[in-house]
């Protein structure tokens, strides 16, 4: 694996352990004044904007330059399957990527702006995630113009993004809600802050292991912090939602929790295939089991981690590939179901599920 | 002050009618208006001085085409993205209309890139109709002598004409 990538990856801060909200990201949309927009642009305007950018960023000390052309398709698929930047930017070929030596934020540059900066944190800090990506944002603005209008805010390439140029989102596990029926309702509130939710490995509205991705409307011109206050408003409401689920059902329907961590600790345990999706909501409900005291030994930061773990390309790369029941002579997809049952029975090795809570 | 009719030449025939507002013309214009100042005397037709434009495609200054990216309208109302930031200029008028039409009216809040940072910290006291006016104003000049430098002298008309519009905006 490019150790550039590598070594970024590994520095992404864990999601949180117990909470409801694991991960909260910024992205904040730049474009450069006099510069025609990426969609527009021939190649050599692509690339004076690439030089540009390479050498603002350089000076800010904080980052390596990786340029995606030099990594493999598999790299690449991590990437995305880690939420650095979209598919259709890292098919495309050419692109830029600058990695944080030792913050949690990276830029992209000719996606559909000129520059995109994110941050994450684990957990709901999502003002600490805004600060990181604000500080770059502004080092960057020493040295560059942004495309801007007193009467509209940041140019971005599309319209719809006009304003503050800035997005929050948040990744949120809700699985006793899911348990108890009560997503959509929960859910409803952050439809009726403005904000839009999403599976977070779709765009559909249901989701393997009841992961859930809240954002912020696209091109708001209120002031930046109103729009933090309002999201982080939104989010933990719902986070206290699901708090006040679980509470619900270990109070009055312990046993029926108890039924699914220990069918999900079965499948983890025992399991030799395991699709996507049902690996997903295994590790959803073992997570619940953990947050609800119902299983011990089992680390709910590293089962919330390994959301991410069990995609293809990480499995390919990072899963468990000596254990005996991965096959060398298999189709490759059924060598993924291999390697992800693997690391399933990796991840409960030290865990039991108890008789009593 | 531009004849509002064309855009283009200075205003020498300046209307009042009560009830129907001002306008501003051109010889030419005001000619084609019915208006003619002759022989130390000012002539003018029956016909109605204040015809609105029938459609936007009528306003002076309307432009279908980016003057820098060659951008047409027609495509940034398809597809919602505009070539360059100075479509937001050529296409103003529209994208505000289109903006304000999608609920986002009213004025900007947000952070400012640095250029702006001094304007907006000494205009802190100010409403915010002011601070827009004067960054908007300083944007401008910004533009005009970047246009200027690099030679774009009609890119650098228009946006002498708009500095002169938002200075009778602001007076």
């Amino acid at each position: 694996m490019n150790p550039l990538l590598d070594g970024f990856l590994s520095r992404l801060p864990l999601p949180s352990e117990q909470g409801s909200v694991l991960y909260s990201r910024v992205l904040i949309r730049r474009d450069l004044e006099g510069h025609r927009f990426p969609a527009k642009s021939s190649q050599a305007q692509t690339r004076a904007v690439s030089v540009l950018m390479e050498k603002a960023i350089r000076n800010t000390g904080r980052f390596e330059i990786l340029n995606l052309e030099s990594t493999t398709t598999l790299d690449r698929r991590i990437a995305v399957e880690r939420d650095l930047l979209p598919q259709s930017f890292a098919v495309q070929g050419g692109g830029l990527i600058s990695l944080g030596m030792s913050d949690p934020v990276w830029c992209t540059v000719n996606e559909t702006d000129h520059l995109r900066i994110r941050a994450e944190v684990g957990g709901s800090d999502i003002r600490k995630a805004y600060k990181i990506a604000q500080d770059v944002d502004g080092l960057l603005g020493e040295s560059l113009d942004y495309a801007f209008s007193p009467e509209t805010g940041y140019l971005c390439s599309e319209i719809a993004d006009w304003g503050t140029g800035l997005s929050a989102s948040a990744t949120l596990h809700l699985p006793a809600l899911a348990m108890a029926g009560l997503v959509d309702r929960a859910l409803r509130t952050a439809l009726d802050s403005g904000l839009s939710v999403r599976g977070f490995w779709s765009d559909e509205s249901v989701s393997s292991g009841a992961l859930y991705e809240l954002e912020t409307p696209r091109g708001l011109w209120t002031d930046e912090e109103t729009l933090l206050d309002r999201f982080c408003d939104a989010v933990e409401r719902i986070a206290s939602y699901e708090r006040g689920a679980r509470d619900e059902l270990l109070a009055h329907d312990v046993e029926a929790v108890r039924d699914i961590v220990g069918r999900a600790y079965g499948i983890a345990r025992f399991g030799r295939r395991v699709g996507y999706d049902e690996g997903a909501e295994t590790l959803s409900r073992l997570r619940l089991g953990a947050c609800a005291g119902i299983l011990k030994g089992f680390d709910g930061s590293e089962g919330a981690r390994s959301f991410y773990a069990l995609r293809n390309a990480h499995l390919l790369r990072y899963g468990n590939m000596s254990d005996s029941s991965v096959g060398d002579e298999v189709p490759e997809t059924v060598r993924i179901e291999q390697i992800r049952a693997a690391t399933l029975r990796s991840l409960v090795s030290g865990a039991n599920v108890l008789e009593v809570p | 002050m531009l004849c509002v009719k064309c855009g283009k030449r200075e205003a020498t025939v300046f209307i009042r009618r009560e009830g129907a507002g001002e306008s501003a013309l051109c010889d030419i214009c005001a000619r084609e208006q019915g208006i003619s100042a002759e022989d130390g005397r000012l002539h003018i037709s029956l016909e109605d001085l204040f015809s609105p434009p029938k459609d936007s495609s009528e306003r002076p200054g309307f432009r279908t085409t980016c003057s820098a990216c060659g951008t047409r309208l027609e495509e940034v109302r398809k597809t919602g993205r505009i070539g360059c930031p100075e479509c937001f200029a050529s296409f103003r008028t529209e994208l505000l209309s289109y903006l304000k039409r999608r609920g986002r009216g009213g004025a900007y809040h947000g952070s400012v890139p640095r250029r702006f940072a001094a304007v907006r910290t000494r205009t802190a006291d100010s409403s915010t109709a002011s601070i827009s006016g004067e960054l908007k104003l300083k944007d401008l000049e910004a533009k005009l002598k970047d246009a200027l430098e690099s030679e774009e002298y009609e890119k650098a008309a228009i946006i002498r004409d708009r500095i002169r519009g938002t200075g009778s905006e602001e007076s």
